[in-house]
């Protein structure tokens, strides 16, 4: 016994285990650790040097000077970004409703119905989400085609409404059903496989109890599922305020100066695709840079509310 | 679980009926653009629901006889296009499904510094809109030499695939029995072998969910090859179908349906194949 | 292969799972690591199989410390309460994958020994099914066969047997511990059944709150329980405990509390007995005798008949007290009885620390 008291561990091997647990966590995490540093972080600090040059196509790679915060006071002095910022919101905020409220209300029709039939709806409702955007916007741009092709001309002509083209006269109704559908979908996805993961004797014993499906939905369901919507809250919004892909294959942010252009499609229109042919590279990048803070302040609040730390659990291996 | 609510016995008949009607008649608009996306694409012209002229597959001729539409004249072949397509979908897919196999189980199987803060870090990058990068992209890729090149863009769109499929990836690893994993150790594997040997296998149905995501996702990625790759014969189908939609003068709505069929094709085939792996790949999400 | 824990302790952030825990296993003894859940017994497994790194403290392989060892460098083959066989791999390959990954062993080395480990274990005719179609005595004995294969110097057992029901855990007790002497190896298993351990063990190290209670034999640990934990989780329905006053009366003493005077046969040790002390008695070492004999008098609670004895609560006062009683005995609920003790299977500890005073 008193033998084995005195043999010690070696140092160095003791120093050993500790590089060898670094070493393989950094085997598994390299190729991602590298694709996210040159794909996101570096284009992140980029993005926020960038916008204090002048850098755009007149000026090159090469000629580009310091100029300060002056793209950010161009940026505030402009008489659009009040507008800009106005389209932003609304936008956000009746597409963010249209996603929770429609998700929430597919999910909870489409379990409530057969189980063939709900998930034939269900399937429908991916559709959008799998199809390509180009693809979904070309159909809703024919449905708010001018007149003899738009689909919505038809449908109005019964309540009496003149024919028209909706994407010149009503075009944020199209932008808002073009992202709420898409929407839609995936907040119907996450509440739909919350919803199923309530311990069926909850609804027996409701049922047992008296109360009927729409006592069940708002006594039991909503309650149980508060996290997941709120999650589907969050997310959308962030997603939502970096969207853009759709307005640009539909209005492209008309009719007109910037009658449906949001913060996004505009950072993209000023640096990638202007009609003055002079992408002003430096200016877009000051508005992407308050897009990624705004973008930065909605994870952090995510993060918060999740309390995030809780929901790591540490590994049950100690040792590699 | 899928009946939430069963019907009570003797309940009308009606009210039952009521949850379908509103299901339906919302969504009656989805259907109704896929519905014209198919028949419009076999007709000459369709104003509104109806068709004009007879049942056609002129509108396809840009299959056999490209050079005959004059929308697709000054345009790269459609075959190659095809074909960038696949490449760019199935290399992202696969490098992606690779990739964030590897750095999920990172994250939920190893103890490793700074691993709860990269976590974090992970669900962050998810939250950079890609609009505000695309600018400081097209700088990185200059330098890089892989501007206007189809290799750049697949190591854009696999890393944007990153924050996701490490997310995904981790959840299904995380379902994999600790005692599995200990089991492997004590039989003398390495991690890097109970990875490849033991973890992977359990967890193929998140495999194959996120491969076919990440293959739709690459398949259906329009912004990345529009800006990236502006010229030559390295563009994609997206980028054709917003060409001709962009073109806005004329809108040859039978040629634009047929093309596009053609594009969504392969995806819806994929969706019906692999509808409930898709559905499932959500559930390991979102948890508490 | 002897194994050796010195000092071992463990904690998790502030709570502390194992504490200094010495602990001795002989070369080719059975120990068991026994105790309720949150104990530490599975943790000090876990650290003994490479998997939990130590906060302090030592382990021990023959002369060899270990603790800074993988655990695949560490000669231990191990069973886990799930049996965590891998479901993609058949019986063979499961059995087979030990050796997969040592260089050293040919193809028709392994093949020879899979099929031996499996001939061991009795599961030779089920080497190509995949173990989800296996019941759970066969994985068991799978899980068994992995351990084995490579011929490992300790084999560890997280409870092996919870898994199984009451039939097959009966059966797979005995064949354990044949398999165990019969290969001659070093083992250590864990389980919160005291029946299990004392069955199957060579000797039991008794744990509660990651601190050891007691390390003995089971026939030790029954006969003379150090503490009034050991006493309480050893046996089977458990002892029965009592307050009593303790007062000195011809030399010896008497132990009283309501409705029961028992003289002690030896006072407790030490120059002066405590004033107040907690007896306990095991149901088999009390007697339902005719109402005022015996030591004690009550009336009875319920009758339990088992078969082979019957199980009577016998309400004394304030307490009850649990008696075995042959199969013959008939009384009625609340029928007047006399209890006698047997004398030398009285136990005193402390009422205050429940340390054994005799």
């Amino acid at each position: 016994m008193a033998r084995t008291e005195a043999i010690a561990l070696p140092r160095e091997r003791q120093g050993a285990a500790w590089w060898r647990t670094n070493a393989t966590a950094l085997l598994f995490m390299g190729p991602a650790m590298v694709l996210v540093l040159v794909f996101f972080l570096a284009p992140v600090v980029i993005t926020f040097v960038m916008s204090f040059t002048d850098l755009a196509t007149s000026t090159g790679l090469s000629n580009w000077q310091w100029i300060g915060s002056a793209n950010y006071e161009r940026m505030f002095r402009s008489q659009f970004w009040f507008t800009i910022l106005g389209n932003t919101l609304v936008y956000v905020a009746i597409v963010l409703a249209f996603n929770v409220v429609v998700g929430l209300g597919v999910a909870l029709l489409s379990l409530h119905v057969e189980p063939k039939a709900g998930g034939v709806f269900r399937a429908l409702w991916l559709l959008p989400r799998i199809s390509p955007s180009v693809v979904y916007a070309l159909m809703w741009t024919w449905a708010a085609a001018s007149p003899p092709f738009g689909m919505l001309n038809y449908i109005v002509a019964p309540f009496g409404l003149e024919p028209r083209f909706w994407l010149q006269s009503d075009p944020w109704l199209i932008v808002i059903l073009i992202n709420g559908f898409v929407g839609a979908s995936f907040g119907m996805l996450i509440l739909t496989s919350a919803i199923k993961a309530i311990p069926e004797d909850l609804f027996r014993a409701a049922r047992v109890d008296g109360a009927n499906a729409l006592q069940i939905v708002r006594r039991i369901t909503l309650p149980l599922v508060k996290w997941p919507i709120l999650f589907v809250l969050v997310y959308q919004t962030m997603s939502l305020f970096a969207s853009y892909e759709y307005i640009l294959l539909t209005t492209n942010g008309g009719p007109g100066l910037y009658g449906t252009e949001t913060w996004s499609v505009w950072a993209f229109h000023t640096a990638l695709a202007n009609y003055y042919g002079n992408l002003d590279f430096a200016y877009g990048a000051a508005m992407s840079a308050i897009l990624v803070l705004l973008g930065l302040g909605i994870s952090i609040v995510l993060l918060r509310v999740f309390r995030f730390g809780q929901l790591v659990a540490e590994p049950r291996v100690e040792v590699d | 679980m899928a009946t939430v609510v069963e019907r009570p016995p003797g309940s009308g008949r009606w009210p039952s009926l009521v949850p379908y009607v509103v299901l339906a008649v919302g969504t009656l608009p989805i259907a109704v653009l896929y519905a014209w996306l198919l028949y419009s694409s076999f007709f000459l012209r369709v104003e509104g629901f109806t068709p004009i002229g007879p049942f056609t597959l002129e509108n396809w001729r840009f299959l056999w006889d490209p050079l005959s539409v004059p929308e697709l004249r000054n345009r790269p072949p459609i075959i190659p296009l095809t074909i960038n397509t696949f490449i760019f979908a199935t290399v992202t897919s696969l490098v992606g499904v690779l990739i964030s196999s590897m750095a999920g189980y990172a994250f939920s199987r190893l103890r490793f510094k700074g691993r709860r803060m990269m976590l974090g870090g992970v669900l962050l990058l998810h939250s950079f809109p890609s609009v505000t990068l695309l600018i400081a992209l097209f700088v990185v890729l200059r330098t890089l030499g892989l501007y206007d090149k189809l290799a750049g863009v697949i190591l854009v769109q696999t890393a944007f695939a990153l924050p996701f499929g490490i997310w995904i990836m981790k959840g299904f690893f995380d379902n994999v029995p600790w005692d599995l994993e200990m089991s492997a150790l004590v039989d003398g594997a390495g991690r890097l072998r109970t990875w490849w040997r033991i973890m992977l296998p359990l967890v193929k149905p998140g495999l194959l969910a996120l491969t076919v995501l990440l293959f739709v996702e690459g398949w259906n990625q329009f912004l990345l090859p529009f800006v990236f790759m502006p010229s030559g014969s390295q563009q994609t189908l997206s980028t054709l179908v917003r060409g001709i939609l962009g073109e806005g003068r004329f809108v040859d709505y039978g040629l634009l349906t047929a093309v596009g069929l053609y594009y969504i094709a392969p995806v819806l085939a994929l969706f019906v194949f692999a509808q409930d792996q898709l559905m499932r790949i959500y559930a390991g999400g979102v948890k508490g | 292969m002897r194994v050796a824990l010195r000092g071992l302790t463990k904690k998790f952030g502030e709570v502390v799972g194992v504490h200094e825990l010495d602990l001795e296993i002989r070369s080719g003894e059975f120990v068991a690591l026994l105790g309720p859940s949150g104990c530490g017994k599975t943790t000090t497994l876990l650290m003994v199989a490479g998997i939990y790194r130590p906060t302090s403290g030592q382990i021990f392989f023959g002369d060899r410390r270990i603790d800074h060892l993988l655990p695949k460098e560490r000669g231990i083959g191990m069973v886990f309460q799930s049996y965590a066989l891998y479901p993609h791999m058949t019986v063979a390959e499961n059995i087979g994958f030990p050796l997969e990954l040592r260089r050293s062993v040919s193809n028709e080395e392994r093949e020879r020994r899979v099929r031996e480990a499996a001939a061991l274990v009795q599961v030779d005719a089920l080497l190509d099914r995949r173990p989800a179609q296996l019941s759970g005595g066969q994985q068991q004995r799978v899980a068994l066969a992995r351990a084995l294969v490579k011929r490992p110097d300790i084999l560890l057992l997280d409870e092996p047997l919870s898994n199984l029901d009451a039939r097959l855990r009966h059966e797979m007790r005995g064949e354990i511990k044949r398999l165990q002497k019969e290969v001659g190896i070093t083992a250590i298993f864990v389980t919160h059944d005291q029946l299990e351990a004392l069955t199957m063990a060579d000797r039991v190290a008794l744990m509660r709150d990651g601190v050891l209670q007691a390390y003995a034999t089971p026939t030790e640990l029954y006969a003379r329980p150090v503490n009034q934990f050991v006493a309480e989780f050893i046996g089977t329905p458990p002892m029965n405990f009592f307050a009593a006053d303790l007062a000195p009366r011809n030399g010896s003493l008497v132990a009283r509390t309501e409705g029961i005077e028992l003289a002690l046969p030896a006072g407790p040790r030490g120059a002066k007995a405590p004033p107040t002390a907690t007896v306990g008695i095991r149901p088999e070492h009390l007697a339902i005798v005719a109402p005022g004999q015996g030591e004690a008098s009550g009336e009875v609670y319920v009758v339990e008949p088992m078969g082979r004895e019957q199980i009577v609560d016998v309400q004394v006062g304030e307490r009850r007290l649990r008696v075995i009683a042959p199969p013959g005995f008939v009384a009625k609920i609340g029928e007047r009885v006399g209890l006698r003790f047997a004398p030398e299977q009285l136990h005193l500890f402390d009422p205050a620390s429940g340390a054994r005073l005799a």
